[in-house]
């Protein structure tokens, strides 16, 4: 009897103490302004010149500030000044940049700066440049500026002979007249180069917190941006804080004529920002708790994970459940691109001859385009007719590709009239020379690769072509891609910036061993990059990159499949959010409304 | 005693020596480029070279090795790859929720094993016991992945009991609110093949001739079983809880995933995935030593529970 009693006031301990601490979690967390996120994979670290994932990246936006940033609601992605006075000046034929920056802009407190205010320079701008060339750095962002401005590639070098770089020495293309002017020289015209600026890879960093944190700079962020962070738990939490010396900035945008952007933008308009005061993001890895906490009123907002998207979007309109909550759904499509690429080199699917590229054009017409959307990505995708996505400079809602329907009638057509036939009746083509014909497609072992490759079989199986499977992991697939040793491979490219070239350049010759997996080697489409490299954003530029996609076509050294579709789903106490195409941090530019939101 | 303990530590060097060059081979032959993984987007075979070079994998294979060798003997593997994180600190800051989650478990669930498992075989070959048994049959069989979905839906997300996922700063919150359902749920799944493994033990002891001499002596079905044929047994049951103790060091990758634990097992998969090798190594290591030390820690218990055992 005495044991059961013990019993029973354990378990009313328990359970008092488990709504104890319930209850306390959501009464004190509400008393400020917050918004909560989670990340579905964990962030690295914090450093802007070596992250390369998006997490991190998305952390770093909210803490740091380039030089340029884009207009939240303008659509398509427009620049905007950001910590510069206005857009930088554009000389010599797009040789020479020259950014004015705005004074009274200072960095976070750090016990570094020693109780002084620390103001934004040109010269923060400059040491965060030179830092992509820092051998010992290895940034993954070097490509943003090798080969560009005059005297980096040279510094680069000077540092790898002597073991350090010199970060005091000039850099010839990178003057600092002033402390808050700052000119880049470039070694050729590139008009594109301004889009770099937006990024937040070139945001300002203090060389002096750097230098104190050695070790590892990327645990100690300080810059000048809206939030810094205040709690890290590694993999696991991460809790921003609105920044106390934040320059004043007060919304504004052009939301254009659509009704959603004109509403944020009525909403917001005038106000101080950062509204938000604190931003607490949590990694959930696993789909499904994830969308229960976002449906659970744990988490803001959230991207719907494929395996919800059905559910969250039937039809393409949010689910009456969810709309019921007071939810609101955004869908748009993502400025990226799903392609599967052919190596160019390859004795089997590469080539330039006629048989070559009609084996490529039949692959790409025997793809059933409708059945990867609809079936595999639950309608979370639209068709690619060409590798440049909508809302990305360059892209042409009229052009339409003669491969990108799905038309086997077609395909077997194509093959027979190349002299790809089945010779020895086993159900499969063998090479216009009477060889065995056998198409290596590269793929990971994972579930959702598996459907992807029942989908491809059962198609190539109706045009009669026998394709056979590398099944590796993501890492080591990429080692062989990257030394040519695949001959096909799905791969996706999200936009860095809003304009063609930054998808074009995967196909650029010149960025063969870099770049180029599919190894393509085209005069014609080599001439039309370069010709466009040259011009500034203009309709002729645009022309220029429809030429491109038209060779794209008819070459086929890559099959664009599809641009996903970004399936959000919003709180009703959240005001002001939107998915930017290219921004990724949306807390400087969303409110809450606390007094809506639920009390568990 | 103390002879034996010290021949026992002597014995794990060659058998460390094992680990550490199947890990090491297996890494520089079956995984990934790590330079390609920290290149980024767009590189050259100059930057993937440079990179290389800072994390030494261009140095011959007989001077990794070595390096491996340094690192164990002065337990400091460096900073992360991935993340620049101290590898020691990794292990260290992961492994208090692993333990939160995994000793409870282990606890409850030899707990409850035994208790059911001694009851199972006291009325061996009745209906109740040959429904049990079913329904544990039918338990193993189904995947612990539907367990955890099934279970963080509706007891998380539908009745709200417990929350979907998270985890805090501080133990009391997190064992009394964030890790009751995965611990729950762990030792559910764990139970069924315990229960099953620990009456088929209560069974070959309770046809042994010594119980049959208790009873003919007049002792109390309880005092034969609690007594006699439940000392006897916990010897194969502390063998079974010593091959499992290693694992709560490690944790459950799926618990901890599915419940946002920022536990070790997690963060071995995501070192994993970003082929960050030192943290695969130290953790290899870290789990290689502790599987030994465990079960050079069961062995000497065995003298502890049965006097009969003698070290040698």
């Amino acid at each position: 009897m005495k044991s059961t009693r013990s019993y029973r006031r354990a378990v009313a301990y328990l359970l008092a103490a488990h709504c104890f601490f319930n209850s306390t979690a959501i009464f004190a967390a509400d008393k400020v302004k917050t918004s909560r996120f989670a990340f579905l994979i964990a962030e690295t670290s914090f450093d802007p010149a070596k992250v390369s994932d998006l997490y991190s990246n998305t952390i770093n936006e909210a803490i740091f500030d380039p030089p340029l940033t884009y207009d939240f609601l303008a659509r398509p992605a427009k620049l905007i000044p950001n910590t510069a006075v206005a857009m930088p000046e554009v000389t010599e034929n797009g040789k020479t940049y020259t950014f004015k920056f705005k004074p009274g802009i200072y960095f976070a407190d750090d016990p570094v700066f020693k109780g002084a205010k620390r103001e934004l320079t040109s010269y923060d701008y400059a040491y965060s440049l030179k830092r992509f060339y820092d051998p010992a750095l290895s940034s993954p962002w070097l490509w943003y500026v090798e080969g560009k401005i005059v005297g980096g590639d040279e510094a680069m070098a000077a540092a790898k002979k002597s073991g350090k770089f010199d970060y005091d020495a000039p850099v010839a293309g990178i003057e600092t007249p002033d402390k808050y002017t700052l000119r880049l020289r470039l070694k050729e015209t590139d008009y594109n180069f301004i889009y770099i600026f937006g990024t937040v890879q070139t945001a300002a960093v203090a060389r002096e917190v750097i230098e104190a944190n050695a070790a590892d700079p990327g645990a100690h962020p300080v810059g000048t941006g809206p939030f810094r962070l205040i709690e890290w738990k590694r993999s696991h939490k991460m809790v921003l804080e609105a920044n106390p010396g934040y320059r004043t900035h007060i919304y504004d945008a052009e939301p254009g004529d659509n009704p959603e952007t004109q509403e944020i933008y009525r909403q917001m308009k005038g106000k101080k920002l950062p509204q938000i005061q604190r931003v607490e993001i949590s990694v959930i890895e696993e789909s499904q708790p994830r969308w229960l906490a976002f449906v659970n009123g744990e988490t803001d907002y959230a991207n719907a994970p494929n395996e919800f998207a059905g559910f969250a979007f039937p039809g393409g309109k949010l689910a009456p459940n969810l709309a019921r909550l007071g939810m609101r759904g955004q869908r748009f499509v993502e400025p990226d691109l799903v392609y599967t690429y052919f190596n160019m080199e390859h004795p089997v699917v590469g080539g330039y001859t006629p048989e070559k590229v009609a084996l490529r054009r039949a692959i790409w017409l025997g793809y059933n385009f409708n059945e990867d959307i609809s079936v595999i990505r639950n309608g979370g995708a639209v068709k690619a007719e060409s590798p440049i996505p909508p809302g990305v400079a360059g892209y042409d809602p009229a052009f339409r590709n003669a491969f990108s329907e799905y038309n086997p009638t077609k395909a077997n057509a194509l093959l027979d009239m190349y002299g790809y036939l089945d010779r020895d009746g086993d159900g499969y083509r063998e090479n216009p020379d009477g060889s065995k014909l056998v198409i290596e497609k590269s793929s990971e072992p994972d579930s959702t690769s598996k459907q992807f490759d029942e989908l491809w079989r059962k198609n190539m199986d109706a045009i009669g072509l026998k394709m056979v499977w590398n099944k590796a992991k993501w890492p080591d697939l990429n080692k062989e891609s990257r030394l040519g040793k695949l001959a096909m491979w799905q791969l996706a490219w999200g936009a860095d910036y809003p304009d063609a070239e930054n998808f074009y350049q995967n196909l650029y010759g010149g960025n063969i061993g870099q770049s180029n997996r599919a190894k393509f080697k085209l005069p014609a489409f080599d001439n039309l990059y370069e010709q466009a490299r040259q011009l500034p954003p203009s309709p002729e530029r645009n022309k220029l990159y429809v030429e491109m996609a038209r060779l794209v076509s008819a070459y086929a050294p890559w099959i664009p499949q599809v641009h996903r579709l970004r399936s959000d789903v919003v709180q009703p106490w959240v005001i002001g959010y939107m998915k930017h195409p290219i921004l990724n941090a949306p807390w400087l530019f969303m409110d809450v409304d606390e007094s809506k939101r639920p009390q568990h | 005693m103390g002879a034996y303990i010290v021949r026992r530590l002597w014995q794990m060097i060659p058998t460390l020596a094992g680990v550490v060059l199947l890990i090491f081979f297996l890494f520089n032959w079956v995984g990934g480029d790590p330079a390609l993984v920290l290149a980024g987007k767009i590189t050259n075979a100059e930057q993937i070279e440079n990179i290389r070079k800072q994390l030494g994998v261009d140095q011959p294979y007989w001077y990794q090795l070595w390096v491996f060798v340094k690192q164990i003997v002065t337990f400091d593997f460096g900073r992360s790859w991935a993340t620049n994180e101290a590898v020691s600190n990794i292990l260290i800051t992961r492994v208090g929720p692993t333990l939160t989650i995994m000793i409870p478990v282990l606890l409850l669930e030899t707990m409850i094993g035994v208790v059911l498992a001694i009851g199972v075989a006291y009325v061996r070959g009745t209906l109740t016991d040959r429904a049990i048994m079913m329904v544990c049959t039918v338990a193993m069989s189904i995947s612990f992945l539907v367990y955890i979905i099934v279970a963080q839906y509706i007891f998380g997300f539908q009745l709200g009991w417990f929350p979907v996922q998270g985890w805090s700063d501080s133990f009391a919150k997190n064992i009394v609110t964030y890790a009751p359902l995965p611990i729950l749920l762990a030792v559910f799944v764990g139970l069924a093949p315990a229960l099953r493994l620990y009456r088929s033990f209560f069974l070959d002891e309770v046809n042994q001739d010594y119980v049959r001499t208790a009873r003919a002596k007049g002792l109390g079905e309880k005092t034969v079983m609690m007594k006699h044929v439940l000392r006897n047994a916990m010897i194969p049951i502390l063998t079974n809880v010593g091959i499992s103790l290693p694992g709560i060091f490690v944790g459950s990758f799926l618990l901890e995933t599915f419940f946002s634990i920022p536990g070790l097992g997690r963060e071995i998969l995501t070192a994993v995935n970003r082929s960050d090798f030192p943290v695969i190594k130290a953790a290899t290591v870290y789990l290689a030593v502790v599987t030994m030390m465990v079960n050079l820690a069961v062995d000497v218990l065995y003298k502890a529970v049965d006097p009969r055992v003698v070290l040698k």
